[in-house]
């Protein structure tokens, strides 16, 4: 019997292994993945396509004579730095070229290796966003050179943002803290973490707005009965704010709280254990053990809870409508305006700025989180 | 057996639904669905023909507004007839949102002459270059609501112009030692209603938005004065200093409670303090309504409210959807309307009808303000202009502009709202 070569083995093919019943574990993923897949393309990405290309288009539907014609960038144009931009503007004109070269340069070094390319990106944006802050922050000369309602709007989104996150992490931290401790009472933590968090927005943007009423609310009868004079809340800027980041913490740090909590629970004890052997004082452990481990969940809960802070919308809407003056009005209920107006162009080039903003954000804190890898 | 008779009752339904037109309408919370519903269940025993159901969404102008863009955007035809705020026909006649309504008609003649029982004023918003877009389906205005009580215990008639007020206010307020009452209160939140507070006064001082030739006129010195105005309620102190957070039904609330002497408001506010109302009333039988005071030497004037039945250019049914809509706007639904939800008819003859005035005899006193009401700014670009009115005028009430910056910031934003 003469001794045949044998066959030289062949990988069965991609179909047919298929077809076969017998795919690669690879192969068996990317098929269970189809589904899911085609969802999100139909529900996400499709939709923001859709945001994109509308917002290069002149859309007003009580306008519809005009139809729908391609504007290209004007509606970003007008929205960063205005369309008709008067002599007055002038010397604005030099933050401007400053903010173009800071960009540039950023891309130079990217293009020489000296920074690497997502972190030139992350700071280009950065630094068009605190230029056009700067440019826009000039209320009493704004002709029609740009649309100062835009930059209040970016200004007061960041505020929030900035607030609310940090005092939801304030609250959110000891209250996951105490919910953690054993305790008779750890069920009342618990319940007062889910409580607030379970609530729907628009009822504790209404809930609070009763509260923080000048004449008939709590907050300053009970300022009153403590001879402290309370403020117009709602109906001065400043206060307004106070008010609804207050309503913003107190609806979102329970959030914080119970992934903060789950963050905790997971941290072997025996760390501590260990730690109390060496002699480490309570705030030692607090710092050397608990907040390294708890880094992940707070790297979570900051993300969740930043997003959400970009998009703000319902509180301020409920309690305020935007108000006093525009003293609340987040890019949200800007874009949300503008879509009530008809406009729905200019509308989706609001949305992709408020895009934007959140992309930005969450690049950072990925990169923060993978720091290590 | 059993087979046939199963082919026969889905024959049956079959046939009943291709018989059967059904019309689907849309109105708000607000608009009392517990008596729209008799109404369609009425119209649908007298049209065997036609099913007519109804859809209740949002509660306030701007929320039912959204639901609509949202629906009339995708070119839905989901819904056949809704209810649309009296400041929209002219941009829904732009949209191409409303049905043309002059081709039910046999003539441009005949459709007047159904027009004539009508109100000037609605029908007015109604008619956008000659063409109709919608019925009348009741009217409203905003009013001087006093407390009659008070204004009886020291001897005065209902002020005619803003400074009697002023000066009536204040005597009631010194006289009376009560802290939390307010002389005069009205609405300056960031919505709706602050634009008619605005345009009210301004009105009374012989300005308007706009001249005759269409240019905007919102720093003169009636605009001015109307200003001086506000800023005197606040400085005397008969108006209380959060009035940026005044929102419509916060105003009727407080002055329910029994703590306003003067207030501009809408005719709901007149159900709510009789005792048609979830919040319990302290001034049932206290009330008094009268027009708006003016300056002197000045007419008084008031902005028109009231709602709509349009029928969705989108809609598949829309010969049964105009019968229901003629059944929607007769004398008789009015009546209903008028009778059971306190509705103000948009029909002159039901103000000397027995059975409403019966039920309501308030509307007579409240006619002489409804004829003489006036229009918001009837554009395409109503949502650009209330806002450009609305913001200057709340961030005013907030003190983060004064008169002048918030004139010039009208000023600004209607031309911009309209310049296109």
């Amino acid at each position: 019997m003469a001794l045949t070569t044998p066959h030289a083995y062949r990988r069965p093919g991609f179909w047919r292994r298929l077809r076969t019943g017998n795919p690669t574990e690879a192969q068996l993923g990317l098929i269970l993945l189809i589904p899911a897949a085609l969802v999100l393309a139909l529900v996400m990405f499709w939709p923001i396509a859709q945001v994109l290309w509308q917002s290069l288009h002149f859309e007003r539907l009580n306008v519809p004579a005009r139809g729908r014609p391609f504007i290209g960038f004007e509606h970003y144009q007008r929205m960063l730095w205005g369309s008709d931009m008067t002599w007055d503007a002038r010397h604005l004109l030099g933050w401007r070229l400053l903010a173009f070269a800071g960009a540039a340069g950023l891309w130079w070094g990217a293009a020489r290796g000296v920074l690497r390319r997502p972190t030139a990106l992350i700071w280009t944006v950065i630094v068009v966003l605190v230029a056009g802050l700067w440019m826009g922050y000039h209320p009493g000369e704004a002709g029609r050179w740009n649309d100062a309602r835009f930059w209040n709007a970016f200004s007061i989104t960041l505020l929030i943002t900035v607030a609310s996150v940090a005092g939801s992490f304030l609250v959110g931290l000891p209250l996951a803290l105490l919910a953690n401790v054993e305790s008779r009472w750890r069920w009342l933590v618990r319940i007062a973490l889910l409580i607030p968090w379970a609530m729907p927005r628009v009822l504790v943007g209404v809930m609070f707005a009763w509260l923080f009423n000048y004449t008939n609310g709590v907050v300053n009868d009970l300022l009153g009965r403590a001879g402290i004079a309370g403020p117009l809340w709602l109906s001065r800027a400043e206060p307004a704010m106070w008010a609804a980041n207050i309503t913003i913490v107190w609806a979102t740090s329970a959030f914080v709280g119970l992934i903060l909590l789950a963050g905790l629970q997971s941290i072997d004890e025996s760390l501590y254990e260990a730690a109390m052997v060496d002699g480490a004082s309570r705030l030692q452990r607090f710092w050397a053990i608990t907040l390294p481990l708890l880094r992940p969940s707070i790297a979570v809960a900051l993300i969740f809870r930043t997003l959400t802070a970009i998009q703000t919308f319902d509180i301020p809407y409920a309690m305020t409508q935007g108000g006093p003056g525009r003293a609340l009005e987040t890019l949200g209920i800007y874009v949300s305006n503008t879509t009530n107006s008809l406009n729905l162009g200019y509308a989706a080039a609001l949305a992709v700025a408020l895009f934007v903003m959140s992309l930005a954000i969450t690049v950072l804190y990925l990169r923060w989180i993978y720091a290590d890898d | 057996m059993r087979r046939t008779l199963a082919l026969i009752a889905a024959l049956a339904l079959v046939a009943s639904g291709l018989a059967q037109t059904p019309l689907k309408v849309f109105i708000g919370g607000q608009q009392r669905p517990d008596v729209i519903g008799p109404l369609l269940e009425q119209f649908n025993a007298e049209n065997p023909d036609i099913v007519a159901t109804f859809e209740v969404g949002g509660a306030t102008s701007d929320v039912q507004q959204q639901y609509l863009n949202t629906v009339l955007t995708s070119r839905s035809g989901e819904l056949d007839i809704f209810l649309i705020d009296v400041v929209r026909p002219a941009q829904y006649a732009a949209s191409g949102w409303a049905e043309p309504l002059n081709h039910f008609f046999d003539s441009e003649a005949a459709m007047m002459a159904y027009l004539e029982d009508f109100l000037p004023g609605p029908i007015e918003a109604n008619l956008v270059d000659g063409t109709l877009y919608a019925l009348p389906a009741f009217t409203d205005a905003q009013f001087l609501y006093y407390r009659a009580d008070l204004l009886e215990k020291y001897g005065f008639e209902p002020p005619t112009t803003w400074e009697e007020l002023k000066s009536m206010a204040l005597t009631i307020q010194q006289q009376e030692g009560d802290p939390n009452l307010q002389g005069f209160n009205y609405q300056g939140f960031q919505g709706e209603g602050t634009i008619c507070t605005f345009l009210e006064v301004l009105w009374s001082a012989g300005g308007n938005w706009v001249d005759e030739d269409g240019n905007v006129t919102l720093v003169t010195p009636e605009a001015q004065r109307t200003m001086a105005w506000y800023e005197d309620t606040l400085a005397s102190g008969i108006t209380v200093p959060n009035i940026a957070e005044m929102s419509t039904d916060l105003s009727r609330q407080q002055f329910q409670a029994g703590n306003v002497v003067f207030m501009l408001n809408w005719g709901y506010a007149w159900a709510h303090f009789q005792g048609n109302s979830p919040q319990d009333t302290v001034v049932a039988g206290k009330v008094g309504v009268a027009p708006l005071p003016a300056f002197e030497g000045f007419d008084s004037a008031t902005c028109i409210g009231g709602w709509q039945w349009a029928i969705n250019p989108y809609s598949e049914n829309k010969d049964a959807a105009w019968r229901l809509l003629e059944y929607l706007a007769s004398p008789d639904s009015q009546r209903v309307l008028a009778v059971e939800a306190s509705n103000i008819p948009a029909r002159e003859s039901l103000y000397t009808d027995p059975a409403v005035l019966t039920a309501a005899p308030h509307f007579g006193d409240f006619y002489d303000v409804i004829v003489n009401a006036r229009s918001r700014p009837v554009t395409p670009f109503y949502n650009d202009v209330s806002e450009a009115i609305r913001y200057p005028m709340n961030a005013f009430f907030a003190r983060q502009l004064s008169a002048d910056e918030a004139l010039q910031e009208m000023q600004r934003g209607v031309e911009e709202a309209l310049d296109f």
